[in-house]
Order: C-alpha cells, then structure tokens, then sequence
C-alpha cells in the first residue's frame, strides 16, 4: 500500500475540509473494507486518508416524525438487525443481511455500503486503465461480463454493487451530504448517476463532500416488502442479480409499487415500468409475470450477460408473488 | 570365515516408483527385517482410533510458526516485479528510482528478454520493511515491445493463431490403445458419443508461497512452503549450482525447513521459480531474506490445474458390458508444461478390452500448470463419469447397476494383474444407502415444482499410494522417550499424527511418548507429499524401525530374564515375555540400562508386490436442489464412501474426505481461472472473484471408510487418500443435476448462467 497521511476527524467539518477537491488527492473512511482492499490493489492511491470514526453522533438509527433516520457509521449489522427497520422496511433488513459476510457487516458503514466503488473486474485491475478510471475503452465490453450491467450502460458497463442502496431505493430514502459550506439532502434517485452523467463516478458526491445520514420515510398501512439476491455462493459474494420490491396493498390490489434491481445496472435501476404493471391492478400469477417481463425493458446485453435478463424476470416474478 | 558379501552389504532390488501419474524403475535398498504384516483381526490399540492432530494446540493457540511466520535479526523483506503483459518482449528496465529509495537493500534484474505470461518474474527488490520493498518494485520502469498473446485454449488451436512458442502451440498428441476399438463398437447395441469440458483451477491455499532464505558462510538456509523439503533442496541445489558455479553448493549444505505447512494441493512440490533469487538477494545483502506472496501472484504465477476437452464414445451393450471407449482430449498447461493424464478412467476403471485414447496438450500464455490434487483425474472422472451415466440412461439401466456390472477385479480395464483390493462393491452397498439411492427420480427432471432436486452418483479410482525409499530413525533415549525422525514434512493431512500412532502402537507406547520430527532435509530419506503417498510409504517403515530399535533394546531385557531377546513384546509401556505379564520390566526401566545414551533403529520400507497392481477406490453420490428460476445449485448432501486399506486415524482421514468433497463442490459449481483475450490478464486472482466455496455452501457430508485391510500392499494394509476425495464429485453434482432437471450440463463449472440457459435451450426444444 502506498503511504498516505491519516486523518482522525472530529467533526464533519473537520473531515470535509480535510478532504480537498481532489479525488486523488485524499479519501474517505468509514469501515474501510472497500477503501483498504482499493489502496491494497493499488487502484486507488491517495496521500491522505480521513478517517470518520471519531466523528461523534453519526451512528444512530433512530425515528423522527415520519421518518426513520439512520448515521452514516451506523454497521451494516445493525441495519440488519434493529426492530424499527426490521419493521418498517423488510426489504432494507434483508438486503443488509445478505451483503458480503458477518465480519464485513460488522466493519462496513451504511453510508460506506451505498458508495462503494464497482466491482468490475477490469476496474478493480490496477494495471488496467478502464473507461471508469480515465482511460479510452470499456473493457468488459469486448470482455468477461457475465456479471455486467444489461440495462443502463452506456460507455460503461459496471453495476452497481451495493445491495441496501436498491432496498433504500424502494423507500424513496433521502441523502444528507454534508459539504463545506453546510449540508444538503437529496433524493435517493438523484444521489446515483449513469455513466452518460459522469464516466467517473457513481454518485454525485463531491471529492469534498460525505454522506452523513440517510432517512427513509415510515411506508403507508399496508405496505409489504422483500428483497432478492442471487449470488453464486451462500456468503461473500456480489449479487448476480437483485431485486427490492415494496407494494402498498389493499387485499391483493396494489396500490403503489416499488421495484428497484439490484446488479443489472451502474445504479440501483428502478423500473417504472415494471411498478405502472402492478399500479391498480390485482397481483397474481398474470400481472406479476407482467411485472416481471416488463423491469427489464430495454435491455441490452452484451456477449455473456443474456441471462441476466431472464434471471431478472424470474426473480422479480418471485419477489411480487412472495408479498400476496 | 568371513561375512558373505550378501549379508555384509545391503540388499538393494529394483522397483516401480509411482509418483503423479509418472512410473520410473527405481532401485531401493530392502529392510533388513520386514514387520509381520497386521491383518484384518489383529487387535490393535493406537492404529485405527480417532487422534487429533499432535499439533493442534500450537496450531490452534498461534505457537505453531509457519514460513510467513519465521523471523530472523537482521532480515529483509523481498518483493517480485511481475510482468503486467502476457507476451512482451522487454526493451528496458530502469531501477534508478528503486535503488534510490531509503530504506531500500537490494534491486536485481532478472536476465530477461522476454515475458510469456501476465506474472512472469522480472526483477526482485530486498528492503527494510514489506511496504518499502512494495514501493520500490513499483517504482522499477519497465518498457515492454508488445507481442501478440493467445489465453484462450480455442482460439490457439486455431491454424490462423499466432504460435507463442517454437514449435508451435500444439504438442503432438499420444496415442495409446489395446484390443481394437472398431471390433468393440462393432458389438455393441447402443452407441453414445458426448463431449465433456472442465475449467482452469486454482489451488488457492490458505498459505500463499514463501520464503525466508538465509545465504552464511557454510549453509544456505531456506525456511520454505514446500510438500517436499528434500526434493526442493535437490531442486534448489541444482538452480543455485547453475546461477553460482563457483559457489560451494552442495546437498550437505543447502537446508531446507518447513515447521508447519498450510495447505498446497500439489502447487508446492518442488521448489518454484523464486528460489533462486531470494537466495541471490540474501547473498548481496549478506542478511535473510523473506518473500511470501501475496494472493494475486498466487493465483498468477504458483501453478493451476489444466482445462480439458474431452470427447468420448462408448460402446455398450443392452446388458451393459462394455465393448469399447474411445477418447479424443486436449487441455492446456500454460506456457510450457504439457497437459495432465486424462487417460486413467477409459483405460482402468471398469472391464473393457478395447480402448483408444489420444491426449494432446496446447501452449497459452499463462501460467505453468502444476500437479493439482489428484493431477488429471478430476477432469477425466467428470467426463467419464459423466459419459457413464449417459451411457445408463441409453440403454435404460440404472447407473448404479451399469458400474457394478463392470466392476474390475485387475488393472487395465480387466487385463492386467490383479488389484491387491478392491472395495467398490462394499463402497456401492452402503453410498446407495446412506443417500437414499431408491428414491432418486426414476425419471430424469420429473420432480415437480421450481426447486428440483436429483441424486448423481460417480466412481473414483486413483493409485495405491506408497512406496519404497523412505528411511526412519527411531531412537530410544536413555530417558525412555522416543524421537521419530524422518525427512518427509505434514501437508496438513496429519502425517505427524498417524507417525506417532504407528510408533505408539509398535513400541507399545502411548502417542505421547512419541516426538516426531519431520520437516527438515537434514533428516533421513524423506518422501514428497504428493501423489497420496506420504502416508502408506512412511507408516509401514515407521513400524520396521520401531522394531529395529527394540531389537537393539530387547538383549538387555533378555538378559536380566534369561530369555531369548525373539520371546519378547513391548506393550502397555512393559518389555515382557510374550503373554506373561510378569516377566518382563516397564519401558523406561529397560531404556535406563542401556549403555549408551539411546539406540536408534533404521526402518525402511519394503517395494510393493509386483505380482499385483495397487489402487485406491471409491464413491460418492450426491443430492442437488436446482432452483430452476435463479440457476443456483445447492449440494445438499454427499456420501463419500472410501477403499484406502486400512485407515490409521479415522478422524484425519474423516478431515481429508470432508475437505476433497468440498473443493470438488466448488469445481463442479463456482471456481474458475478466467482470462481477458484482449489484454491475456486474469480477471479474478483473488479470493473474492476466485469462487472456492463458502461455509454456507458446504452440504451435509457423510464419509465411510470400508476399512478393508489390504493383505498385499505393505505391512499395514493401508493404501493412500490424500487425493481420491478430490476426483468424483463433480461428475455426481452434473449426474444429479441431470436427474433433477432432465438437461445434461457437460461443462463445468455449472454456474448458474449454463442452468438458464440449459433450461431455456429445452424448453425451446420443446423436449
């Protein structure tokens, strides 16, 4: 690993203003375990680390009015585990579950989880100058990607790989960053962006500015959720697919309709398509395969991730299915 | 009268040495005195019951030093400049900056012209600190002129490929055949033709490769991850001679030691390309010198297991004899070892007079292939075992049933010299029920419902594992404790453990007694960790030099009781009289009158019969759930039921199967070496994108034993089992995913995209 200077923040304050306008220049901690495993490899190399885990009063879950607010340092764990959460939104406490492993969970952050870089193969090669990292070509394109985006690449073909950021995504969160002159809140759906936006990055966070809280509003009466993830082994390991769904039922008439995948493209893809299917209508067997067809519209896969498409009808079907 | 010449010299005969598929004469020198063979009845005390391993505490509690572990006054640490190309040639390498660096001892260049694979070895850093040496070989500039490279097996075979090597990308195939294969298929009813492909794997021990290497005056000393301390000193000497011919480099003083060991499938035999400069490091800079890779040069440059393309046909007819096989296989082991042995299944499994094979090999630029856990088998089994399954379902007969009626009592597919043992029926017996082998689908795929499960079944065979070379030193101290010193080394499989069992047993002394003391070349005549051998050629020589030691203890006993020193036993600690209690003395007692301070006996082992052909045997079924909308296949339990003679520890043996069964898991299902055409990189040389399967992942194993006493093999009946688990497996997960969802997957690893795509192509095919 390449030396670096560590900063102990103590304040949000103290942590944005160490942080630079530079992306090369320095980077933010909160577990680690993204961050470390990226200098480790050399794919990120900055001089400066600011570390967040003496920043006080960012790690809470915690209700407020209507919404459930959780700290940026808040552990995956305990995502995973609180009764609130548990409560309001199943598919927030599954997907936490079943992200990498119980001592990963334990180390990663909430907010680390939903900005961790790709896991793209080629990015993650440090001798390999990708698209994402600045260079002139997209690998995976005329490469390896089974694990590949199908939806909403364009130039680059990375998927997003964080799992509570499709759930959180389902429940219309809010992203509080935090940047130098104060703090702002977005919606989650503006927090993400495709690489046609920016080639760089996956989120519209400045090199100086961190998420600090995500606050998920309480779902209406009648509201159900889940989440799937398919992945090749039992633990540790990356979504091939995923997929949140929360619908607002009354009997099996829905409402209103979530549905967000997971691993099918550069961000959690919520598909508005699948959710008018379910919208007003009665789920069964028919209008859930509806759904289920339509969450992949406009697909376009490349030489080796055709069967993401109907992984993901499969599941999305399942998922539906799974809340009547 | 003087001694007769025979008497007074020792007697050496000639013998077939097996090692990794390979056979070669060797010459050996006999025991003096051969242990009475202990037979399927003999009463035994320590040989059979379950011990943990004698290091597990040390293990368990850190204590236990393992090379990374191994720290020296003084030492440095080294880190490799590996080629980021897979074919270049090297115009410059500039290590200014390097050299600059504070804190920074050593930078060497290796001559070099070219790189044939992405990690071939360039230059070597030695600094005070890891992370230094890692900034420094950073900071090494290379200029490389690019070369154009071939990673994909296919596409080298093509006649338009750009040929990597002189003498092209193909080696010339070997043929082999016996009776006449056009005659056997011309008798048989059914005829079944079907290709089979495996992947590249990786070993991916726990413990990447290392070493410490300190060059002094008078020995060079290697602290060393290796499954062979003595084949890696030969190896090392004969590299270093030739980098230094002016150096005193000699078998007496290169020493190569590994305390404890943390796993190496085969990838740590010999000595490694970086032996060498480690050591070159060490003598420039006068102080010791670590390197231990870290995972991504594992998985670029410390050896995998080749892929494979297999295509088959068997003849068979409608009662299920065998008439003829025919295999046409190639598999690739990098950039300049040849393919592995694909050719064991077709030729010795089962009863067939004819048979024909031709294995080819093709050059790629990637890493050497090494031996990897049951070298080839593994490819060949899940063909063939395959191929077996499909030739069942042609002829209607259960596939079980099929094995049974083929079943071979001699070597050869039937023609050669009969097997010393072989337990496959007993092993068919109780897999079939432990498994529950009757209620399996008796039609392919017609469990209803998303989730569909089915039951594969598949033979393993593998050699008898065991031979003649190893030499024991047992000494008695004076104390009445006992050293048991040999130059083999414990891959992990508990080799220290079943040395002391065995000793206890024959000295009639408890485990605890017993100090063994292996992991050193300076000890006696060892034997590489690798072919299943370890085991079955170092037990039986422990028991010969047990007695050899007695031999020198029971005159003194004798004396006191005036008896003849041939009438005496050493049980429960006591040297008596056989079957009289109270004649005789306590162990320590005897030990104390000797006159000299301890007497060592020597144990060799005698060559294995050559009347006979040994061989392990085996089976394993298994239960799979195939979630037919996610791909994923889940093995929900596996029966493994082994012939490996006479089992000494039944709880490392237990271990070993456990293990075997569940590496095969992840071949059949996750793991796989894959590689970019466009840049000729791996994609995944790590553990996270490496898929070796998880805890979560392990199914419900039952492991059985049959426990027959080979009467032939060697004085202990015992036979090897280090890698017959590894071999089976994955043609049972591919047979039981055929059962359950009626498609044949005939390329593995089964991930989940080949399920979707499978299940999808049939339901389009509307079958």
């Amino acid at each position: 690993m390449k030396n670096f200077a560590f900063v102990r923040a103590r304040s949000v304050k103290e942590a944005v203003l160490s942080l630079g306008t530079d992306w090369n220049e320095a980077a933010v901690m909160g577990g680690g375990t993204d961050l470390i495993g990226e200098m480790k490899n050399y794919v990120h190399t900055p001089n400066k680390v600011v570390n967040l885990r003496a920043v006080p009063d960012l790690k809470y879950i915690k209700q407020d009015g209507n919404l459930i607010k959780i700290g940026a340092l808040t552990s995956i764990a305990a995502v995973e585990t609180d009764t609130l959460i548990k409560s309001n939104f199943a598919a927030l406490s599954k997907a936490a579950s079943l992200v990498a492993s119980p001592q990963l969970r334990n180390m990663g952050t909430i907010a680390g989880n939903i900005c961790q870089r790709p896991r793209c193969w080629y990015y993650r090669d440090s001798g390999i100058e990708c698209l994402r990292k600045g260079g002139r070509l997209c690998y995976a394109m005329v490469g390896e990607n089974k694990y590949h985006a199908v939806l909403g690449g364009l130039g680059c073909y990375i998927v997003h790989p964080s799992d509570t950021a499709v759930s959180f995504t389902a429940f219309d969160a809010k992203i509080k960053i935090a940047h130098p002159d104060g703090e702002k809140e977005v919606n989650i759906e503006e927090f993400f962006v495709l690489p046609e936006d920016d080639l760089n990055r996956e989120n519209i966070l400045k090199p100086n500015e961190i998420v600090t809280e995500i606050s998920v509003p309480i779902p209406e009466n009648g509201t159900k959720s889940t989440f799937i993830k398919v992945q090749e082994r039992g633990v540790w390991d990356f979504a091939v697919a995923g997929v949140a769904v929360s619908l607002k039922l009354d009997g099996n008439r829905c409402d209103k309709a979530r549905i967000v995948l997971g691993a099918a493209a550069p961000i959690p893809w919520r598909s508005l398509d699948a959710e008018k299917e379910l919208e007003g209508r009665t789920i069964n067997e028919e209008t859930a395969q509806r759904a289920a067809d339509a969450s992949v519209y406009n697909n376009m896969p490349m030489t080796g991730n055709a069967y993401k498409v109907q992984l993901f009808k499969n599941i999305v079907k399942r998922a539906i299915l799974e809340l009547v | 009268m003087g001694m007769a010449k025979t008497e007074y010299f020792a007697k050496r005969i000639k013998t077939v040495h097996e090692e990794e598929g390979e056979y070669r004469i060797i010459e050996i020198i006999l025991p003096d005195r051969e242990a009475e063979p202990l037979g399927q009845d003999e009463t035994l005390e320590i040989i059979g019951k379950p011990h943990t391993r004698v290091e597990a505490l040390d293990i368990l509690t850190g204590k236990a030093k393992y090379t990374g572990d191994v720290m020296l006054p003084g030492m440095l640490y080294s880190r490799l400049l590996r080629s980021s190309k897979a074919r270049a040639k090297i115009t410059n390498v500039d290590v200014g900056k390097a050299e600059e660096m504070p804190g920074v001892k050593a930078v060497y260049v290796l001559p070099k012209e070219q790189v044939n694979y992405q990690g071939d070895i360039i230059a070597a850093v030695a600094a005070e600190t890891e992370d230094i040496a890692e900034d420094a070989m950073r900071a090494i500039e290379v200029d490389y002129e690019e070369l154009n490279h071939v990673v994909n097996v296919d596409m080298a075979m093509r006649s338009n490929a750009t040929q990597i090597r002189e003498g092209g990308n193909l080696s010339r195939p070997r043929t082999s055949e016996r009776g006449s294969v056009e005659e056997g298929f011309s008798q048989a009813d059914k005829i079944v033709e079907a290709e089979y492909s495996t992947q590249f794997e990786l070993h991916q021990p726990l413990e990447t490769h290392g070493q410490m290497v300190h060059w002094k005056d008078d020995e060079i000393l290697y602290y060393k991850t290796t499954q062979g301390v003595q084949s890696a000193r030969d190896a090392i000497v004969r590299e270093l001679r030739r980098e230094y011919p002016d150096e005193n480099i000699s078998s007496n003083n290169v020493r190569v030691v590994t305390n404890f060991f943390g796993g190496g499938f085969g990838s740590k035999l010999g000595a490694n390309n970086f032996v060498a400069v480690t050591a070159r490091l060490s003598k420039i800079t006068n102080a010791p010198v670590k390197m231990i890779l870290n995972r991504y040069e594992e998985s670029l440059d410390t050896g995998n297991r080749p892929n494979s393309v297999q295509k088959y046909k068997i003849g068979v007819k409608n009662d299920g004899t065998l008439t003829a096989i025919e295999l046409e296989a190639h598999g690739s082991g990098g950039i300049s070892s040849g393919n592995d042995n694909l050719t064991t299944p077709t030729n010795e499994m089962y009863t067939c007079p004819n048979t024909r094979t031709t294995v080819g090999s093709v050059y790629i630029n990637a890493g050497n292939k090494k031996p990897t856990r049951a070298p080839g088998y593994p490819q060949a089994f899940f063909g063939f075992e395959c191929l077996m399954d499909e030739a069942a379902d042609a002829i209607g007969m259960d596939p079980l049933e099929l094995r049974k009626k083929n079943y071979a009592d001699k070597s050869a597919g039937g023609t050669g010299r009969p097997y010393t043992s072989n337990g496959l029926m007993q092993c068919y017996e109780i897999g079939a029920e432990k498994i529950g082998w009757s209620r399996r689908n008796k039609t392919p795929g017609s469990d209803s419902g998303v989730k569909k499960r089915g039951m594969g079944m598949a033979d393993l065979q593998w050699g008898g594992g065991g031979y003649a070379g190893a030499v024991i030193e047992v000494d008695i101290f004076k104390d009445g404790t006992v050293n048991v010193r040999n130059g083999s080394q414990d891959i992990g499989t508990g080799t220290k453990t079943i040395m002391a069992q065995v000793a206890a047993e024959e000295l009639g002394l408890e485990i605890k007694d017993i100090n063994v003391q292996i992991g050193d070349s300076n000890f006696p005549p060892g034997i590489q960790s690798g072919g299943s051998n370890t085991a079955a050629s170092v037990c039986p020589a422990v028991r010969n030099g047990a007695l050899e030691a007695l031999r020198k203890l029971y005159p003194i006993v004798a004396s006191r009781f005036n008896v003849d020193p041939e009438e005496l036993e050493s049980v429960k600690g006591r040297i008596q009289v056989k079957d009289k209690e109270n004649i005789g003395m306590y162990f320590k007692e005897a030990a104390a009158l000797m006159p000299e301070n301890k007497v060592m006996g020597e144990g060799r082992r005698a060559p294995n019969p050559r009347e006979y052909a040994g061989a392990t045997f085996g089976v394993h079924f298994c239960e799979v759930e195939v979630d037919t909308e996610t791909g994923l296949v889940k093995v929900l339990k596996a029966a493994a039921v082994h012939d490996s003679g006479r089992i000494i520890n039944p709880l490392t043996a237990h271990n070993q199967v456990v293990g075997g069964v569940n590496q095969a898991v992840d071949y059949a299902l996750t793991a796989e070496r894959i590689m970019d055409n466009y840049t000729g990189c791996v994609t995944n040389p790590n553990l996270l994108d490496y898929k070796v399967i998880t805890a979560m992942d392990v199914p419900e194993i039952d492991v059985f034993f049959v426990d027959i006493v080979d009467p032939y093999w060697n004085n202990l009946g015992m036979k090897g089992l280090g890698e017959p688990p590894r071999i089976a497996l994955a043609a049972a997960v591919a047979n039981a995913i055929y059962n359950a969802t009626g498609v044949r997957f005939r390329d593995i690893p089964i991930t989940p995209d080949k399920i979707l795509e499978g299940l999808a192509a049939r339901k389009e095919g509307g079958s």
